[in-house]
């Protein structure tokens, strides 16, 4: 009984984890270039209400997720313009750009409230691959597509910024953006770059909250999702695989404050994901390897200038 | 190629900063291929800013270079790094996280989808015609500092580096990487390449070098081959040396001694780290009484920058004692980073080391007629000239920006004032200026200077101390006979 439990709740968490792994993703493109975006609630909310007005309008999902992304990585440029060009306080301009995004979808979604979306992505078994034991019950049986694509582009991004000349751009640029600007290297494009990779894919997440994890919208639908993509970013050491681990465990928190509501209080099963937001650095800084490793990029949130004298 | 073209000359170059210094006033400098080109001088004699200029990161006001005979611009490092000049600064350009072949590959142009492929052997191979051993896989964190500027060296070379410039290449060596670091010149000078070497150490230039070019003050006042300096000959050495320290004049200033017995700082046997946990303070001892100055002289990086920092409570010491009775003023060499606080105003600033005195707060509040008095009283008695007290500190010029710090500072009629390159940077309006009230500061208390250039110790200081790699030696007066001496013992010998 209680091993389809386990079962069970691994397999949701996957569902319920995906748009925090794309949101996830996204920031740690942005953050690994040097730019903090903090942003991500804001774009995230921006794609939810494009995704779904989208796809109640188009019928297609896929349109849905395609223009929220799409805005939420218009959104990020915004962010980007503001910390690469004009060189402001990237925690103000973040904190204004999640503010816009929940203050904006507020105004426009009012009428589009509790409107049910009769389109959604369907849910499918992989054929053989769902008979392996455990493995198949958990990651091959009734998932979305867009639990694949998140997991596809985890490894897509691991392997750009561990394995290819482009990764170790972006990762210099990063770190230490004068050395690479020495070298000949275009600070600003690779930063506006990152900038709209982490805005496209908050986008995403966002857009998949609205069209399969509640398909409706409601104001305020992300409820600070936003916040543990984050942390997530921090706790998985600006390591797409890491992310991975990270998004999934948040997903089964999602999933099993649902799940024990016939006897456990609601209200303490909502805090569960941001009562562990809270408690996952404490355990990771106790960890003192962990805390060696734990170095975020040399040049995470300063803007960059070519000194001339 | 013809031996007698240069590989790079430089014509004319003059650079003015902003603040009025000119760093390089028409150099010219013929620089051959196969060729050690040592470039020797004091700080702020203008060597690191002329090779800023050649490789691309300042621009020079007027001048102009040719690659073996024909004119070329350098606009930019990569420009520079185009003509096949490449420069391996004194503080590394290098990525801590990264692997070396990570740091070697960026802005190289290599295959998107496996950049790391070829370049790993490609660092084996250059490894091993110039011996620089390298691992490409280890992490620049983990690497000691003569690795790391073999790995800048494998990194200029990649890049196809025929004149390559090294700023103070040694003064973060040991003697062993130093004499292994010799031999990689050497080999790179066989192959054509010209190696500019920038220096201030005379013994390891006789030693390495084919031509020597000394800059004083922006000006070369010697450029001849070192074959013509016979090592063995007394006093060849010494000739060199005083044409890049000069003999300076020494401004007369007038400096009627203040007898005292106090001592009001005691130093014993003080050693301390530096931020890579080197020693460079190596037991140094000496004491500061009231009404001296003691002059603390010494080329940049032999440990006085430490010693400051332990003397002005920022650094830990390794060993030894310090005794300081009194307050301390401190007029530090930063004076925008640590001097003044670049966004308060100039009131603000001048009450900024005893704001909680009761003369200027009543609990948490500012008293802030009398502070405005006092603004005003300082800025008039040391001439600091500004549209007003409440402009921003940023707005001063250097010069104000110093008098301002120093007016704070002697207010305060501290026991023990330490004065780290008071004037460094200013025009001599200035320096006269921040030199008198040094000297009238005597009366009541001790001063510690701390300098790099000899000139300005002598004409304040009571007592010398000459800084020369952690040690220290002290000459008592009269100067006039040790002029010669102080100045060498400054370059080691």
């Amino acid at each position: 009984m209680w091993q389809l439990w386990v079962v069970e709740t691994l397999r949701r968490a996957l569902a319920y984890g995906t748009p925090l792994l794309l949101g996830t993703l996204g920031e740690i493109y942005t953050e690994r270039s040097g730019i903090l975006n903090l942003g991500v609630e804001g774009m995230m909310i921006l794609g939810a209400f494009v995704g779904f007005i989208t796809t109640f309008v188009t019928k297609n999902p896929w349109l849905g997720f395609l223009f929220g992304a799409l805005v939420g990585g218009a959104a990020s440029l915004i962010h980007g313009f503001l910390s690469i060009n004009l060189r402001v306080t990237q925690v103000v301009s973040g904190l204004a750009l999640t503010l816009f995004g929940l203050g904006l979808t507020g105004v426009l979604g009012r009428g589009w409230e509790g409107q049910p979306l009769k389109v959604s992505l369907s849910e499918f078994s992989v054929p053989f691959l769902n008979r392996i034991p455990i493995l198949g019950d958990i990651v091959f049986t009734e998932q979305n597509m867009l639990v694949y694509i998140g997991l596809g582009l985890a490894l897509l991004l691991w392997w750009l910024l561990f394995k290819t000349s482009w990764g170790i751009t972006v990762r210099s640029v990063g770190e230490d953006p004068a050395t690479a600007d020495a070298l000949g290297i275009n600070v600003s494009l690779v930063r506006y770059g990152c900038t709209f990779i982490g805005g496209f894919l908050a986008g995403l997440g966002g857009a998949y909250l609205s069209i399969v994890y509640r398909p409706s919208w409601t104001q305020g639908m992300t409820a600070g999702m936003g916040w543990i993509v984050i942390a997530l970013t921090i706790f998985s050491l600006w390591h797409p695989l890491i992310a991975v681990g990270g998004a999934y465990i948040f997903g089964s928190l999602f999933y099993l404050s649902f799940r024990l509501q016939p006897w456990v209080s609601p209200e303490l099963l909502t805090i569960m994901p941001y009562l562990f937001t809270i408690l996952a650095p404490i355990l990771l800084n106790a960890n003192r390897k962990l805390r060696r490793r734990m170095g975020a990029p040399g040049a995470l949130g300063l803007p960059y200038s070519r000194e001339e004298e | 190629m013809n031996r007698n073209v240069p590989l790079i000359s430089v014509r004319g170059v003059t650079k003015t900063f902003s603040g009025g210094l000119r760093a390089n006033d028409g150099i010219d400098i013929d620089i051959r291929g196969g060729e050690i080109h040592a470039i020797l001088g004091e700080n702020g004699a203008g060597k690191t800013t002329l090779m800023n200029i050649l490789s691309g990161i300042y621009h020079a006001d007027s001048g102009e270079f040719l690659l073996r005979g024909s004119p070329i611009h350098i606009r930019s490092p990569k420009e520079s790094i185009g003509h096949g000049i490449v420069m391996v600064h004194q503080h590394f350009r290098l990525i801590p996280p990264h692997t070396v072949a990570e740091n070697i590959v960026l802005g190289l142009g290599t295959s998107f989808f496996s950049p790391l492929k070829g370049i790993e052997r490609l660092i084996r191979d250059f490894s091993e015609r110039y011996n620089l051993e390298v691992n490409p896989r280890a992490r620049i964190c983990d690497l000691s500092v003569g690795e790391q500027q073999r790995v800048e060296i494998v990194k200029a070379l990649i890049r196809g580096a025929t004149i390559l410039i090294l700023d103070e290449p040694t003064s973060v060596l040991t003697p062993q990487e130093i004499r292994e670091l010799f031999d990689i010149l050497k080999t790179m000078k066989k192959e054509g390449k010209a190696v500019i070497f920038i220096t201030h150490k005379l013994e390891e230039v006789l030693q390495v070098a084919d031509h020597i070019t000394i800059l004083r003050k922006g000006r070369v006042t010697a450029s001849i081959p070192a074959s013509s300096v016979d090592r063995e000959k007394r006093g060849a050495k010494e000739e060199l040396a005083k044409k890049m320290v000069g003999r300076e004049v020494i401004l007369t200033v007038k400096k009627p001694p203040v007898p005292s017995e106090d001592v009001v700082l005691e130093v014993s046997d003080l050693r301390i780290l530096d931020d890579r946990g080197r020693q460079t303070v190596k037991g140094i001892s000496f004491d500061v009484r009231k009404g001296e100055v003691f002059g603390i002289v010494g080329v940049a990086g032999n440990g006085q920058g430490q010693l400051v920092e332990a003397l002005a409570g920022l650094r830990p010491l390794l060993g030894g004692t310090v005794n300081i009775r009194g307050d301390v003023g401190y007029i530090p060499e930063d004076r925008m980073g640590m001097g003044s606080v670049q966004g308060l105003t100039i009131a603000e600033n001048s009450i900024l080391t005893q704001y909680r005195n009761s003369c200027f707060a009543h609990g948490f509040l500012f008293d802030l007629p009398s502070i405005r008095d006092y603004a005003g009283a300082l800025m008039t008695k040391f001439s600091v000239i500004a549209p007003s007290m409440h402009v921003p500190a940023k707005q001063l010029s250097g010069g104000n920006l110093q008098r301002l710090i120093l007016a704070r500072e002697l207010s305060r009629n501290t026991k023990l004032l330490i004065a780290e390159q008071p004037t460094h940077g200013l025009d001599v309006g200035s320096i006269e200026y921040v030199w008198r009230f040094l000297l009238e500061q005597r009366k009541n208390a001790g001063i510690l200077l701390v300098s790099g250039d000899l000139g300005e110790v002598f004409a304040l200081s009571d007592r010398i101390g000459v800084i020369f790699q952690g040690k220290l030696t002290i000459f008592e007066q009269p100067f006039v006979e040790k002029e010669e001496e102080i100045g060498l013992r400054m370059t080691g010998l």
